[in-house]
Order: C-alpha cells, then sequence, then structure tokens
C-alpha cells in the first residue's frame, strides 16, 4: 500500500502554493520534503490531509482519498507548534483520536499507557500540557498521532525547537517507530541535517514545486540545481568560466568535472560542497585563515583563498588566524551547472 | 383607586397559569375550576394595576360558561396606545382601564365596538351624562379621586397643622415639604395639574406652578418614587410629608399594614381633587363579542362592584353598592371634586403638558 | 479535497448564518422597522419632517446633547473605576478576588427601581450622604451607571488581561522600556481592542438606560430612551418618537463601528495562554487591601440597605413571601418564574452566543452581519421594541402573548454581552489546534464539542451567569411584552411597591433579597464550574 499525490495543486487566491506535486510513499518509508519557509511546505501537508480545498488527488492503495473528509482519512499530522489540546490532561490528549474512532473506554487506556511508555512519557497521564517541556510537548505530540494508529504519518518540522541531542534521539526513535509499524510518513523540514538523519528519500520543494527527489545518497552527491544546492545548505554558488578541463573562478582554478572536460569559455555556476576543501601540505592552493570556530568534536576554520569568498574547512590543531595554509580541493564535491544568462 | 401610572417600573402582570409556567396557586386563574362545558374564552386586557377581585372570574364562568384570560400591559397611556395601534388584529376581546384622560382618543381612533350596555341604566346620571356620545362604546366602571395626601403623624409630631387646601401649598410654612408628580408621565400627576388650572384659571395656574416652585416643591416622575423614597408616610426614609395621591390611600395604608394599623397615617386634603373613571367596552374586531358583553355587563353586576373598594381601591360606579366598612371609615369622598370634559382633555392635553414643561422644567 | 465537499460545508455555514439572522431579524429587526414605518410612512410616502426635527427643535437637541454627554461621562467614569480594578483582579489577585469579581455582578441583576430607591435613600437630603446634594442631578445618574456597568468592564476585559502574555512585556523591559514605555509598547496594544469593546458596552447600556434616568435624574433630566417612551406611550407620537429612534439607533451603529474596527485591529495581538509562573499570587499590598475594601463597600452597600428593609417589621416580607399578594400571586411563585425564565433564556442566549461565535471566530461566509444585528437589543430602545413586538409578531402566527417570547427577549438582551466573553476566547483558539482534532477523527461538530466548547468552558460559565443574571434583573423590552402569566421577580417587585402601606413595601424587599441570594448562588457556581479540573489556567 502507497500513500500517492498526483498532480496535486494548492491556489490561494491568485497565488499557487503548491505546484504539480507527484508523491509515492510506501509503507514503513519515510520521505523528507525539505524547502526554505514559504515553499508550500506545510500547505501540502494540509492539502495531503484534506484539511484546505485543492486541485489533484490524494489516494491510499487504488483508493481515492479526495472526497473523503480529513477527520476520516486516517492520516496523521504533527503540528509544527504541536497544536496539543491545552485544556486537556496529556492522557485526554493522546487517548482524543481513539475516542473518535469509538475505542472504549478500557481499550483506550490501555493504549494511552502503551503509547506514553513508548515515548518514554509513562507516569504523566494526568499532567497538564503547559506544565510539560518543549521535548515532553513533542512525545506527547507523537503518541497523539501514533495511537489512533494512522496509514500515514505527516510531520510538519516535528524537531523545530528542540535541542540537537534530543533531535537525534528523537529522530532516531521516530524511524524505528514508523519502520516498526509500517506507517507511511513524510516529514517536512527546512532543515537539511534533519532530512539527512531521518530520510529513506528526499524531496525537494522549491517554490511548491519538487526540485528534485531521491535517496539521500543521489540528492547529497547529485543536486540538479543551483537551488536544490541552497536548499541542502551548500552555500551559494559562484559564477565561473570552464576552458579545456579547467574550471576557473578568477581566485581560483580547479580541474573540470568529466562532463565538462571539452567545453571552451562557457559560463558556468559552481557550488562547492560542504566536503570540497581541506587542509593539505600537498595542495595546490594557498588560503588564509580568517577565524576559527569550534565545531562539534573539532574546530572550524573559515579561510579565504585570493579575493574569493570565506569556505570553511575542518581546522588542524594548532592553526592561528593570520596563518597561511595549503589546500586541497576534491573534484568530487565540485559541482557545476550550466551558467544562467550572461 | 391605589394604581400608578408609573412607567416601565411597574410592569404587566398576570396570573393565568401557561403550560409548563408556575404553580397553580394563582388567584385569578380559573382553569382548576373549568367545567368540561366551558367551550369559550375570551381575552380581558387591563392595564397593570388592575387586580381581578378573588373569584369573579370564577363566578363568571359559572354563570355563563365563559372563561376569561387576563392580560394586562402598561399603564393606561400604553394600554390605549397598543389597542390602537393593534386594532386592525386586537390582542382581546374585552379592554378595561380607559380614563377620562385616554376616553376621546379610544374613541376617535374607534377601538372599540358600538353598541350600548343594558348596566347604564344601574350608573347615577352624575358618572354617566357627563360622557355623551361615548357611553355607545364604553361603560364606566369605577372612579376614584386625585388629592393632596398628608402624613398626619408628622404634623402632629411636630404640631403644624396640616395644609387643608391648594392655597397651602404654596404657604412658606410648607415651604420644601410637597412632592408632586409629573404630568407628562404620571396620571395623578396629570390630574393634578388639571386641579390647578381648574382652580386658577386664565394664566393664574401659572403664578401657582411659580410660587409652589419658589416654595421648593419636588417633581419626581412616578407615584412609586414618590411614594417609596421621598414621602415619609410613604418608603420610610422619605423627608417630604405632602405628596399627590388618592381619596382612597387612607383605607389602603390600614389594608395593606396587614393588621398594625387600626387607623391610617395618611389624611386627603377635601380641595383640589380630581375624579377619574374607568371604563371597559368590548373590542372591535374581537371574535368573542357576544361574550364579551356579557363581561362588561358582569362587571357592573353588584357582585363584582362591591368587590372593587378593597381590591382595587376605588369606588364602585354602580348606584347602591354597599361600600366596606373601612372605605366608609377612610376614605374621603370629596365635596366638589373637579370633573373635567374628557373631550376637553383628549384635545387639550399634550397642549397642557408643553405648557407645564416649559413653566416648570424649563 | 473534491469542490463539492467545500461547497456543501460552505452551504452549510449559511444556512447556519441565514438562520440566526432570521431570528435576530424577525425579532428585532422587524418590530423596530415597523414602529418605523408606523412612525415615518404616511398616505405612501416617506416623511422626513420627523428627522429633521430632531436636528432642529431646541428641546430634542438639547435631549440628544444630554443622552450623550451622560453617557460618555458614565463610561469614562465606569473604565476608570472598572480597569483599575480589573489589574487588581486579575494580575494582582489579591485574596478575595474571586469574591469580588463575583460581587460585581449582583448590581447587573438588580431592577432598576430597587437600586434607584436604595440611591435615593443615600442621596435624598436627609440621607447620610444627603450633604453632596446630588439628588435630581446628572452625577447620580453617573455613580449609578458606574455601579451597573463596572460589572460589564470587570468581566470582558478580565479574561483577557488575566491571558495577557507577560513575556513582550519583559522583552521590552529587556530592551531598555521604563515602565511607562513598555505598559505603551506592550499592554496598551494588547488590550486597546477590548477595553473599547467593553466601553462600547458600557456606552450602549447607558445611552440607552431607562429606569436609572427616570427614577434618580428626575424629570429634569431626560434623555432620548426616556422622552421616547413619552411620546409613545403618552403621547402615540410615533413620526416623533421615530424620530428619536433613528437618532439613536445611528448613535448606537456609530459605537458599534468604531468597536468593531479597534477590535479588528487588536485581534493582531493573539491571546496566548501566559507562563504559569508569572500566575502565582503576588504579595498583596496596602493599595490592594484598599482597593478591595473599597470595591466590596460600592456594591454591598445599597444592598444593605435593600435587606434592612427588608428585615424590618420582625420580617414581616418574608414571611408575606409564601402568601397571596393582592394582586393574586404569591411572590413565591414569581420566584419560580423567574427561575424559569432565567432558565429558558441563559439556554437561548448560549445557543444564539456560541453559534454566532463560532461562525465569526472562524470567519463563516456572511457571519460578519451577526455581529451588528446581535448589539442591537441593548442599543435600541426597550419602549419601541416593546411596541415593535405587538405590532409585528401577529404573523404569521400570533406570538404576541406566548409566554416564550419573554425569555427570548431576555436572551436577546443578554447577547450582545455573551458574545463579548465568548468571542475573544473562540478567536483565540489556534486554527492548528481544531485541525489537530480533525487529523484525530473528529467530525466538524466534535470538534466543536471537544475544542471549541471544551476551551471556551470558563467563558461560557461567565457568560451563563451573565445571561442569567441579565434575565433576573430584566425591566426593559420585556415590561412592554403584555402578559398572562405570574410576574418574574423584577416586574412583581415593581408592582409591589405600587401600593401603599407597610406589607406590600416589606415584601417587595424580601422578593428583592431573594433576587440577590438567587443571583449569588448563581454566580458561585459558574464560579465553582469554573475552576473544573481541566482548564486552561491554574
Amino acid at each position: 500500500m502507497t500513500l500517492t499525490v498526483r498532480n496535486l495543486n494548492v491556489v490561494y487566491g491568485s497565488r499557487v502554493v503548491v505546484a504539480d506535486v507527484d508523491l509515492e510513499v510506501s509503507r514503513g518509508e519515510i520521505v523528507a520534503v525539505l524547502g526554505a519557509s514559504g515553499s508550500g511546505k506545510s500547505s501540502l501537508l494540509r492539502a495531503i490531509c484534506g484539511l484546505i480545498p485543492y486541485d489533484g488527488s490524494v489516494s491510499w492503495g487504488s483508493c481515492s482519498l479526495d472526497s473523503t473528509a480529513a477527520h476520516n482519512r486516517q492520516i496523521g499530522l504533527m503540528f509544527q507548534d504541536h497544536a496539543l489540546f491545552e485544556h486537556m490532561s496529556v492522557a485526554d490528549n493522546v487517548g482524543f483520536g481513539l475516542k473518535m474512532r469509538g475505542v472504549s473506554r478500557r481499550d483506550r487506556v490501555a493504549q494511552v499507557m502503551r503509547w506514553l511508555g513508548l515515548v518514554g512519557l509513562a507516569g504523566f497521564e494526568s499532567r497538564r500540557i503547559s506544565s510539560l517541556s518543549g521535548g515532553e510537548q513533542q512525545r506527547v505530540a507523537l503518541a497523539r498521532s501514533m495511537a489512533p494508529a494512522p496509514r500515514a504519518l505527516l510531520l510538519d518540522e516535528p524537531f523545530g525547537a528542540l535541542d540537537p541531542t534530543l533531535r537525534a534521539r528523537l529522530a532516531a526513535e521516530l524511524r524505528d517507530l514508523v519502520h516498526h509499524h509500517s506507517i507511511a510518513a513524510i516529514l517536512v523540514t527546512h532543515d537539511h541535517s534533519e532530512a539527512f538523519m531521518i530520510a529513506d528519500r528526499i524531496a525537494v520543494l522549491i517554490g511548491g514545486r519538487i526540485a528534485q527527489l531521491g535517496s539521500p545518497i543521489e540528492v547529497w552527491s547529485r543536486p540538479e540545481s543551483t537551488a536544490v544546492c541552497e536548499a541542502l545548505g551548500f552555500g551559494t554558488a559562484i559564477r565561473a568560466t570552464a576552458h579545456e578541463g579547467v574550471i576557473d573562478c578568477g581566485w581560483m582554478t580547479v580541474a573540470a568535472p568529466e562532463h565538462l572536460e571539452h567545453v571552451r569559455d562557457r559560463c558556468v555556476d559552481v557550488v562547492f560542497r560542504p566536503d570540497a576543501f581541506s587542509i593539505d601540505a600537498q595542495g595546490l592552493c594557498t588560503a588564509i585563515v580568517r577565524s576559527i570556530a569550534p565545531y562539534r568534536d573539532r574546530s572550524q576554520a573559515a579561510i579565504q583563498v585570493g579575493g574569493g569568498p570565506m569556505v570553511y574547512v575542518d581546522s588542524a590543531p594548532n592553526l592561528r588566524v593570520g596563518d597561511v595554509v595549503r589546500i586541497a580541493v576534491n573534484p568530487e564535491s565540485v559541482l557545476c551547472y550550466w551558467g544562467g544568462s550572461m | 383607586m391605589v394604581s400608578t401610572y408609573i412607567r416601565r417600573l411597574t410592569l404587566a402582570v398576570s396570573v393565568s397559569v401557561l403550560a409548563g409556567c408556575a404553580s397553580g396557586s394563582s388567584g385569578t386563574s380559573v382553569k382548576s375550576t373549568r367545567s368540561p362545558s366551558v367551550t369559550t374564552e375570551i381575552t380581558l386586557l387591563t392595564h397593570n394595576a388592575f387586580v381581578m377581585p378573588q373569584g369573579m372570574a370564577e363566578l363568571f364562568e359559572q354563570q355563563t360558561g365563559v372563561s376569561i384570560k387576563l392580560l394586562q400591559d402598561g399603564d393606561t397611556g400604553a394600554l390605549v396606545n397598543k389597542a390602537i395601534l393593534t386594532r386592525d388584529n386586537p390582542q382581546a376581546d374585552v379592554l378595561f382601564g380607559v380614563d377620562n384622560a385616554f376616553l376621546s382618543r379610544a374613541i376617535e381612533q374607534k377601538i372599540f365596538a358600538p353598541g350600548a350596555y343594558r348596566a347604564l341604566d344601574a350608573i347615577d346620571t352624575e358618572h354617566r351624562d357627563q360622557f355623551g356620545d361615548a357611553l355607545r362604546f364604553v361603560v364606566p366602571v369605577d372612579y376614584g379621586d386625585v388629592c393632596i395626601n398628608y402624613d398626619t403623624a408628622w404634623f402632629a409630631e411636630r404640631d403644624v397643622a396640616p395644609p387643608k387646601n391648594l392655597d397651602d401649598l404654596v404657604d412658606p410654612k410648607y415651604s420644601g415639604l410637597t412632592i408632586v408628580q409629573n404630568p407628562a408621565t404620571s396620571s395623578p400627576g396629570l390630574a393634578f395639574l388639571i386641579a390647578t388650572r381648574e382652580r386658577y384659571p386664565g394664566d393664574a395656574w401659572k403664578e401657582y406652578w411659580r410660587a409652589l416652585q419658589r416654595n421648593n416643591v419636588l417633581v419626581v416622575d412616578d407615584w412609586t418614587i414618590a411614594y417609596q423614597a421621598e414621602f415619609t408616610a410613604g418608603g420610610g426614609e422619605g423627608s417630604r410629608p405632602i405628596m399627590i395621591s388618592y381619596a382612597s390611600s387612607p383605607p389602603a395604608d390600614v389594608f395593606y399594614s396587614e393588621g398594625a394599623k387600626t387607623k391610617p397615617t395618611i389624611a386627603a386634603v377635601d380641595d383640589g381633587c380630581v375624579r377619574q373613571y374607568e371604563f371597559v367596552g368590548v373590542l372591535a374586531g374581537s371574535k368573542h363579542e357576544v361574550a364579551g358583553r356579557q363581561l362588561v355587563e358582569f362587571m357592573l353586576s353588584n357582585e363584582f362592584q362591591r368587590e372593587l373598594p378593597l381590591s382595587n381601591f376605588v369606588f364602585p360606579a354602580r348606584r347602591e353598592v354597599a361600600l366596606p366598612q373601612m372605605f366608609s371609615d377612610f376614605a374621603l369622598v370629596p365635596e366638589s371634586p373637579v370633573t373635567i370634559d374628557y373631550l376637553a382633555i383628549g384635545r387639550d392635553r399634550s397642549e397642557w403638558i408643553r405648557e407645564w414643561i416649559a413653566l416648570v422644567l424649563g | 479535497m473534491d469542490s463539492t465537499r467545500s461547497r456543501l460545508t460552505r452551504a452549510g455555514q449559511i444556512v447556519v448564518v441565514l438562520v440566526t439572522a432570521a431570528l435576530l431579524v424577525y425579532f428585532v429587526v422587524w418590530p423596530i422597522g415597523n414602529v418605523l414605518r408606523q412612525g415615518l410612512w404616511a398616505n405612501g410616502s416617506l416623511r422626513f419632517e420627523p428627522l429633521t426635527d430632531v436636528l432642529s427643535n431646541r428641546r430634542n437637541r438639547r435631549i440628544v446633547g444630554f443622552t450623550l454627554w451622560q453617557a460618555t461621562i458614565s463610561t469614562l467614569v465606569s473604565l476608570a473605576i472598572g480597569l483599575p480594578l480589573t489589574y487588581l483582579l486579575e494580575r494582582r489577585r489579591p485574596w478575595g478576588a474571586a469574591l469580588v469579581r463575583a460581587l460585581v455582578l449582583v448590581p447587573f441583576a438588580l431592577p432598576t427601581v430597587v437600586v434607584g430607591i436604595a440611591f435615593l435613600a443615600f442621596f435624598a437630603a436627609t440621607g447620610p450622604l444627603g450633604e453632596l446634594r446630588i439628588a435630581q442631578t446628572t452625577t447620580i445618574i453617573v455613580v449609578a451607571h458606574v455601579y451597573f456597568n463596572v460589572a460589564v468592564v470587570v468581566r470582558i476585559v478580565g479574561p483577557r488581561w488575566r491571558l495577557f502574555d507577560e513575556r513582550p512585556s519583559m522583552a521590552a523591559r529587556v530592551l531598555g522600556a521604563g515602565s511607562w514605555n513598555c505598559w505603551k509598547a506592550t499592554t496598551v496594544p494588547a488590550l486597546a481592542g477590548v477595553v473599547v469593546n467593553a466601553a462600547a458596552v458600557v456606552f450602549l447600556f447607558c445611552m440607552t438606560s431607562f429606569g436609572v434616568v427616570a427614577v434618580l435624574g428626575g424629570p429634569r433630566n431626560t434623555t432620548i430612551e426616556t422622552e421616547i417612551y413619552r411620546l409613545t406611550t403618552q403621547e402615540l407620537a410615533l413620526d416623533r418618537a421615530s424620530g428619536l429612534v433613528i437618532a439613536q439607533l445611528s448613535a448606537v451603529l456609530a459605537t458599534m463601528w468604531i468597536a468593531q474596527r479597534s477590535w479588528r485591529r487588536s485581534e493582531a495581538v493573539k491571546l496566548r495562554v501566559a507562563e504559569p509562573m508569572l500566575h502565582r499570587r503576588r504579595a498583596t499590598a496596602v493599595t490592594d487591601v484598599v482597593m478591595m475594601i473599597g470595591a466590596i463597600a460600592f456594591v454591598v452597600t445599597p444592598l444593605t440597605f435593600v435587606v434592612e428593609r427588608a428585615l424590618r417589621d420582625d420580617g414581616l416580607g418574608f414571611r408575606m413571601l409564601a402568601r397571596k399578594s393582592a394582586f393574586g400571586w404569591s411572590p413565591i411563585d414569581s420566584v419560580k418564574q423567574s427561575l424559569q425564565m432565567a432558565v429558558w433564556a441563559t439556554v437561548i442566549a448560549l445557543v444564539l452566543g456560541v453559534v454566532i461565535a463560532v461562525a465569526l471566530s472562524r470567519r463563516w461566509t456572511g457571519a460578519r452581519v451577526l455581529g451588528p444585528l446581535s448589539v442591537l437589543p441593548i442599543g435600541v430602545s426597550a419602549v419601541t421594541l416593546g411596541f415593535g413586538f405587538l405590532i409585528a409578531l401577529d404573523r404569521p402566527i400570533d406570538v404576541r402573548d406566548r409566554w416564550q417570547l419573554v425569555p427570548v427577549a431576555h436572551a436577546l438582551v443578554a447577547l450582545p454581552i455573551v458574545l463579548r466573553t465568548l468571542l475573544p476566547v473562540f478567536q483565540g483558539i489556534a486554527k492548528s489546534t481544531r485541525e489537530a482534532a480533525i487529523i484525530l477523527g473528529a467530525s466538524p461538530s466534535r470538534v466543536v464539542r471537544y475544542v471549541d466548547l471544551a476551551v471556551a468552558r470558563r467563558a461560557i460559565g461567565t457568560s451563563a451567569a451573565f445571561a442569567a443574571a441579565i434575565s433576573f434583573g430584566e425591566f426593559g423590552a420585556t415590561s412592554f411584552i403584555a402578559r398572562t402569566d405570574t410576574p418574574t421577580m423584577p416586574i412583581a417587585i415593581a408592582k409591589l411597591l405600587s401600593r401603599p402601606g407597610a406589607s406590600t413595601r416589606a415584601t417587595a424587599y424580601a422578593v428583592s433579597v431573594v433576587l440577590i441570594v438567587i443571583v449569588c448562588v448563581v454566580i458561585g457556581l459558574a464560579g465553582i464550574q469554573r475552576r473544573g479540573r481541566l482548564e486552561v489556567d491554574r
């Protein structure tokens, strides 16, 4: 069984917010929709749930959901701000969907207990929502969307305001839950690291359209456009010239990738993936260290080559600001696209 | 009649039991005694001050098989005006409570069905002839006199002689002691204005009112405020011992004291009294005209008339009706009350009030 | 989602809006329209003289001017007293705040004639405050209006002030704003809308108030409302009355327009549940104690007068309660009658209020007409409405003397306040909360039940108390409905006071005491319900 979205469009007045989206999500699969704010992510999810009107079709297996009202679609949605019922207790929140499905009180209590246990909130049943921390609210929201056993689960920026450790842990838990219960899940986020952390496939949404859809490794290694690169957090594109196997950025040159080996004097857009540069005594270019900042377990140095922009590399232990270092460039990580209009 | 023509403050009331409403202890509810043969129910529309004497609705039903639904609505003015506005689709069959101040308007606007009543013969010419053509539509049921009232205890305590006539009210000796009601909104207020115009003809009444004002008269909007808040013998907290009320206030004072008083502490002044009549008639457009006429005749029967004094504190219009002891003992029967041509009241009422407002309220 | 569905939903919304609007039109617009037609339509053409007369006639100009003047002053003083009191009750929350919040509602339920006589007792020349010499002046009208309307300010502004999020204020403080600047930058924008709305309701009440002006103002202080009364009931001059009705309606609509605009502007400042920490009770300051005592004294003093009167003659009045009065009913009957009317009126007002609040807060098609329509009943002259009932409600079926008309009229008068209490709460419910319920399988009706109604429970309790209080004390339009049944308490009280004699008077005050007690109990019950276990605030 798959959740199939065909040719989905959402229009607000004259503004097209979601355009021609096609998406298939199988059970046990998580698709991350990655996009900047305003790219139509939330509208896409609301449309799939049936909360807002749309053109196109949404179906589950062979069964169309278009004429099914939102409350009968059995598609779960976890809201960006959790949208927990502040006027109810934790248990009433988690049990709400079951109550709506007509589950008896006794079974409901058992289910609520089970889910609270699964998300690590056993004993929180009668707590008030406003007395919970952000992470706890997050888990309640997750338990609440999972408890009625939806066939598909949509998650809107689920880890938005959480600290990184908690985020990583919850992401792993969510992955396990989705896989274990064979749920088709769509997660939207503006945070590429979150997408890579959790998704089986990634869809990059730009201006309401899916610009690229593929496995994380495909998307990571072969972004289809500079816009996709930007959405993936690779930084902005740099104008350069490709000429007989060499890409000339003005402030440095690198070997051109295979498909550009034979072009002459073509304008191209170059994006350096984060892993493009490394400090290497054998490197071809020299660069000046402008600043050093701690990053995770290491430190990261911002270096500048000639008059070019700042690029980031893993720092060496005894590096100082103002040092001149040699750097190597990994041609695999230099992404070149045909330039725009000149 | 100790009714008060106060404004929104006195409200419509009545007593019949409605589906799902209230208990069955209401006095004029007749449904409990309704015999199976009853087929007709007629509606009696009246002002909110009217009290159906106990047992009378039941008696009427026994005699005629017609039951009465009592509908009470506002003061006399509102009652008549509403009857006029609804004359194309009247709410009721019989209307009781039009007084001489509104009679000509009611007749002019043709709210009553024509046809003279037999009961007229039982009324003295004194209470009858002055109404001329109006008697082709209505019958007077009762009358009462609006008089100056004073607190006997207040004057006795201070060893001051109580006022004896209208002139005394402008005597500096009685400065700051008098309350009068606004004739624009109060029926006794209007009666008092008429009394002064009658006693001081021409423009002399204006001088009288100016003198009243110099003598610190207090003008209030209605009887309830005058009696309950300002009158010393009324609600208790008041500071003025003279007000405009009724000749029948003294017996009412005793009657409503629940046995605490054997003698009234209110007395009426036999000067400047104005007689008010109340009329009944069948409304034009009534679907039960025959039964309605039976009710009108019944209201002038001896049985009904003799109950009026102690229920509504008015004098019966029918001749030779025995008055209760309390009434003959304490009620004032003025020597020569002012009676005014009802047509003149109807014609000039608005003008009189306008002149009064300009003069007194400025 | 296919478009048929959304069209169906839309159609359903339009039906609900239409039915509600039709009810309001039938019971408010249609009766008033009929009176205006009688007054302004003659020989098949519209007459303009009554309208121009309002402006050209000196007396009318003075009446209109005085009406607006006293209503403005009354409103400003009500705010000047009500807002600090609200701050005290909702933010500082000294001991006894709940009691005062309940107490201020009591005057609302008292018949104006009783309060009027109580006030006269204090301010009459021989009374304890007689030295002030304010009997029959604008001042005493203002004082009485404030007495009745402080509850409106406290109860309408209170819930919003209570939920006021202090975090922006903290942010402002951190950014260097002093308390004045901070107040200007955060508190004022957050509360301006609701304050203007409360002011609008108070203004309308004061502009159309009848009993206070008639009882306390004396014959010289004529307002539009008392003049309409005189012209309609005494002079049958519907034409001249119509001119004033139109003037009154214009003032009402202008007031509502201003209120609505400021409301929309302040909607941008969304309600948030305040941080739990900030809700802790603070140390009680001396000024708090002084204000609390002042508030209690202000509300209770006139009530002591009523109680004292009722206890005179060894409690004669209470002994008379169960006995049949001169009018044929016993006062106990009128208590039962009032209870019954209040239950019905409250139910009707709440149903209408919830439907309109839901429609307005979700911006249903056409819902915007419901706002102004529902405020009309307190803005139009009660006597006009009463006369309108009589000449308009006999078709298609004659409902003029049905008892149901009484609770309907009570409910209509209560509706504006009910709505002002419910609407902010419904508007404060985040869209995503409702969507979450839908996603979890709640049908639209269940969303209303489990989200809207559940969140608004406290506000519904408050508005139920308001509606019941208004029904218990209603003295306006309903007094112009001809009735065949036992009178409600205020009407019974007025009738009893309209007869001389110690026993009727004592009975009237005893019924007043019963009324006060019942109102306190009802308000207390609403208060208990508010502390239910699943509440937004602790």
